[in-house]
């Protein structure tokens, strides 16, 4: 893999690894943020060596990302003992500072939010930049870079502005740069929870190449990453709950349900399944499962044609129907998917003869007294002299949830800052009800009327409760006392915290921190919700809690726009925009637009996983429409199995 | 390279190869010089070198103006004042107690011309000029101060970090302002403690943002081997070469027949 193998580099950093080498021996760990009250990790033992790939799950909260530093050797714990790169770095209470600084140089490091990593204004110069510490010769360096950059397929980037790069360009050229180090272990901190389909996808086979020169560690929330790691280790309120082969933990349904993750989605088809009381045999994987509904329902019995998704897309192109022999697919994203895991938690309004959630139960008690929708025409905005967005169409009636879609910078923020009426479009009329967004004073009076959740909207958390966090908005708007404190409690209990009231939102966890930030919208108890990227990042728990509060408003009768990567989320819109360079590429139901498979993949989004899985099944000539949820695909697989 | 297979970095516009220390005193030469040019020919002669640093920079014409607009037109704007408030010559255009004169319709083009022309040379500067190097260029002029102990070096690579963050709390400055905006809480409305409320409601994710930043920044900076004051190389040293050697024959070149042109009758 290594291009320039032959080459002995002269630095003192990058001493052969060899494959069965200790690259981290953890034994007993603790580690307490506040010297000893609470504990982030607690009597973590664990060894890495050689090349594994290793993918460690958890809740928010659950240690994850400490785990990542210590394993890094950017934090000596408080308790236990650290080994790294074969050398003690940490026993008996105190740290080894010469070991320490050994171990990180052979250890490159990926945040989630890669623009915090990158020190220098170049691309060249910063993949330069760690060499340049190494002090290695002018030649070796320039040899890196290139080598790197080509790693990532960024060798084009070379001379570009780094302030100036997309997000998965940026972390493209974050993880070139910690590789120019030549490290024996590559920690990827929830590197993929902001990348669009095409950047994901993208880095799951550079993961693939990597096998061959390094160990890997990621931390992530998303099932498909674990299914393709040699290791999977799960963390569970700071201490290792299981550490073990992938597959045997993604395949048992209890033990997943158990730790609070994610069941992958071919898992949950097969439960599903059984609990409809088909006979499935016991299996690993998803090819498995596709290879047992295949035996079956016979091949051409049952006439799909005339179910609810008619539509035939065009087979899906081969990069987003292949690999699915390891259980996961290349280009589908995990999702909330909002099909209750726990019965207890969700509401079951998608069960059964309810395939399309447009027929969710309106509250009529919550309805507010004013329900106003977006109209817009023709809409245009530029951003220093560069056009983002082009003659714009689109209509959200109250009620109605439209999902916006398309790559990293094909103009879904602002489109969303201008329906939230934060900008004056340049172009075109942009009504919200009878209130005109494109004038001052339409803006003015549309102010609190409109909920916009921004993306990571925890950075806007400021006050020293999160009471008083939620109850900044209402105040704002003049909203008395004893009703601010009534909408507050009812804001929190909505979201599942109220619990938290009186904690600090600095002290919270990541997930926990985004409920507080969307409660604080809901306190304002809007006329319309706007949501940037609202699931990304969070843990299953905190999505199901974020999809109920997105279901909840759309049947309170607001008009709900939704910014999504997540094909499964847009499945579940009413409508779907994809736009694709500021232009709206498709417009239409979310059968019309997924319909158009080879399009969607060509700007670089995916398909919904149910769909993927209807594709997997037809190739084995079962004869399936085109099923967008996993409820439609269980009707679908239901109605074909009839005789 | 002792192997062929290696990957290639691309070549860069031969403006961005000069040593940025000549840049940065040639951009000085120029300004200065910019201020000199005053007739028609001189014009000419700036307007051509200009031209001729675009094509270098390998910068795209068009949107290179767009992109100095923003600075250019107050400038102008002052320029044009001269239009009213000079009075020398005769009138060429008057209305109500406006009048015109030739003095003026010349100082205000000469004006107008130089601080175009200032602008674009530092525009240009910037362009081709990445902040890391202009700060290892700086720390290398400066570097006669380190025989009085000031860590010139550390000084030019926290500046250029310092830099870096800039457009990027700018970013979150805005996303947070416009968050908060959408819940009502902005400073330009409401009575003193709601404004000091509001206020705070911007200012502690900003701090809070900054400090996320500098913790993630002290750990790459970890990861990457760094330590302040320890030895390191530079992959691109600063080097005078043979381009640089023609840049500055240019230059003096252009001095020289700057000032011929200005001494012709």
């Amino acid at each position: 893999m290594a291009k320039g193998g032959g080459r002995v580099p002269l630095d003192r950093a990058a001493a052969p690894h060899l494959a069965g080498d200790e690259i981290a021996r953890l034994k007993s760990v603790g580690y307490s943020f506040d010297g000893g009250e609470i504990w982030a990790l607690s009597e973590v033992s664990l060894a890495l060596s050689g090349r594994e790939r290793v993918c460690v799950m958890g809740a928010n909260g659950s240690g994850k990302s400490t785990l990542a530093l210590l394993l890094a050797g950017l934090r000596a714990p408080d308790a236990g003992e650290v080994r790294l790169m074969g050398r003690t770095c940490f026993s008996d209470g105190v740290p080894e500072g010469s070991a320490y600084a050994a171990a990180r140089r052979q250890t490159g490091l990926v945040f989630q939010d890669p623009v915090d990593q990158i020190v220098a204004g170049v691309v060249a110069d910063d993949v330069a930049f760690g060499p340049e510490n190494l002090a290695l010769p002018g030649v070796e360096i320039a040899s890196r870079v290139a080598r790197e950059l080509d790693r990532v397929g960024a060798l084009g980037l070379s001379w570009h502005r780094t302030s100036e790069l997309s997000g998965g360009q940026t972390q493209r050229v974050a993880i070139a740069s910690a590789m120019a180090m030549q490290p024996a272990l590559m920690v990827f901190d929830e590197a993929s929870a902001f990348l669009d389909v095409r950047a994901h996808a993208a880095l799951q086979r550079l993961a693939g190449r990597l096998e061959d020169v390094c160990a890997q560690v990621w931390v992530s929330h998303d099932v498909e990453d674990a299914a393709s790691a040699s290791r999977l280790i799960v963390l569970e309120g700071g201490e290792v709950a299981y550490d073990g082969a992938p597959s045997a933990l993604l395949s048992d349904e209890e033990r997943m349900r158990a730790l609070g993750l994610e069941l992958p989605f071919w898992l949950r088809v097969a439960r599903a399944l059984r609990e409809r009381g088909w006979e499935l045999p016991p299996m690993a994987s998803e090819a498995e499962l596709a290879k047992a509904i295949a035996s079956e329902v016979a091949p051409d019995s049952g006439d799909s044609g005339d179910g609810p998704f008619v539509l035939r897309a065009a087979p899906l192109p081969a990069e987003t129907s292949q690999d699915n022999g390891d259980g996961s697919f290349v280009l589908a994203k995990v999702l909330v998917d909002s099909l209750p895991q726990d019965e207890s938690s969700v509401p079951t309004v998608l069960q059964d003869e309810s395939s399309v959630p447009t027929v969710l139960q309106r509250d009529e008690r919550s309805v507010p007294t004013v329900l106003r929708g977006f109209e817009v025409r023709n809409l245009g905005f530029s951003y220093s002299g560069v056009e983002v967005l082009h003659s714009i169409d689109l209509t959200v009636r109250s009620g109605e949830l439209v999902a916006i879609v398309g790559a990293t910078g094909s103009g879904k923020t602002t489109l969303a800052r201008l329906l939230a009426g934060l900008a004056a479009p340049l172009q075109g009329q942009l009504k919200f009800g009878e209130i005109d967004l494109s004038s001052p004073k339409g803006r003015r009076e549309a102010s609190g009327r409109i909920g916009f959740v921004m993306q990571r909207p925890e950075r806007q958390l400021f006050a020293r409760t999160v009471a008083e966090d939620v109850a900044f908005g209402p105040e704002n708007l003049g909203v008395p006392k004893a009703e601010v404190e009534a909408r507050v409690a009812q804001a929190l209990s909505r979201l599942g915290i109220a619990d938290l009231a009186a904690r600090s939102p600095f002290e919270l966890s990541g997930g926990q921190q985004r409920l507080v930030a969307l409660a604080g919208v809901a306190a304002l108890e809007p006329e319309a919700w706007v949501l940037d990227e609202p699931l990304a990042g969070l843990d299953a728990e905190a999505r199901r809690a974020v999809a109920a509060l997105i279901d909840e408003q759309r049947a309170r009768g607001c008009a709900v726009v939704v910014v999504t990567h997540d094909m499964d989320q847009a499945a579940r819109a009413d409508r779907v925009l994809a736009l694709e360079n500021g232009r709206v590429a498709l417009a239409g139901s979310p059968a019309e637009v997924f319909s158009h498979a080879q399009e969607l993949a060509d700007m670089g989004l995916g398909a919904p996983k149910a769909l993927g899985f209807a594709h997997t099944l037809r190739d084995l000539g079962v004869r399936i429409g085109d099923p967008l949820t996993l409820e439609a695909l269980l009707k679908e697989l239901e109605e074909a199995r009839r005789p | 390279m002792t192997s062929r297979s290696l990957p290639a970095l691309p070549e860069r516009a031969p403006l961005a190869m000069l040593d940025p220390r000549l840049k940065i005193l040639a951009t000085i030469a120029l300004m200065v010089m910019g201020f000199a040019v005053g007739t028609p020919a001189q014009a000419a002669l700036s307007a051509s070198l200009l031209f001729l640093l675009l094509g270098l920079a390998e910068l795209h014409v068009g949107r290179f103006f767009l992109s100095v607009l923003p600075i250019l037109v107050p400038l102008l704007a002052v320029a044009a004042l001269n239009l009213i408030f000079t009075r020398t010559g005769p009138v060429v255009w008057s209305w109500w107690v406006f009048s015109v004169t030739q003095g003026g319709v010349e100082t205000a083009l000469a004006y107008g011309f130089r601080v175009a022309l200032i602008v674009c040379y530092g525009a240009i500067l910037l362009a081709t000029t990445p902040a890391g190097e202009l700060s290892s260029a700086l720390s290398s002029l400066l570097s006669p101060f380190r025989h009085l102990g000031a860590p010139v070096e550390e000084w030019a690579f926290v500046l250029s970090l310092a830099l870096r963050f800039v457009p990027t709390l700018g970013d979150e400055f805005q996303a947070v302002r416009e968050a908060q905006a959408s819940r009502g809480g902005t400073i330009a409305r409401g009575g003193p403690v709601q404004r000091l409320r509001s206020l705070a409601a911007l200012m502690v994710p900003i701090l809070a943002a900054a400090l996320r930043h500098a913790e993630r920044l002290s750990l790459a900076l970890d990861s990457r081997a760094w330590e302040s004051g320890a030895p390191h190389t530079r992959w691109r040293p600063l080097h005078f070469g043979a381009a640089d050697g023609c840049a500055l024959v240019t230059l003096a070149f252009y001095a020289v027949l700057l000032w011929v042109l200005g001494s012709l009758p």
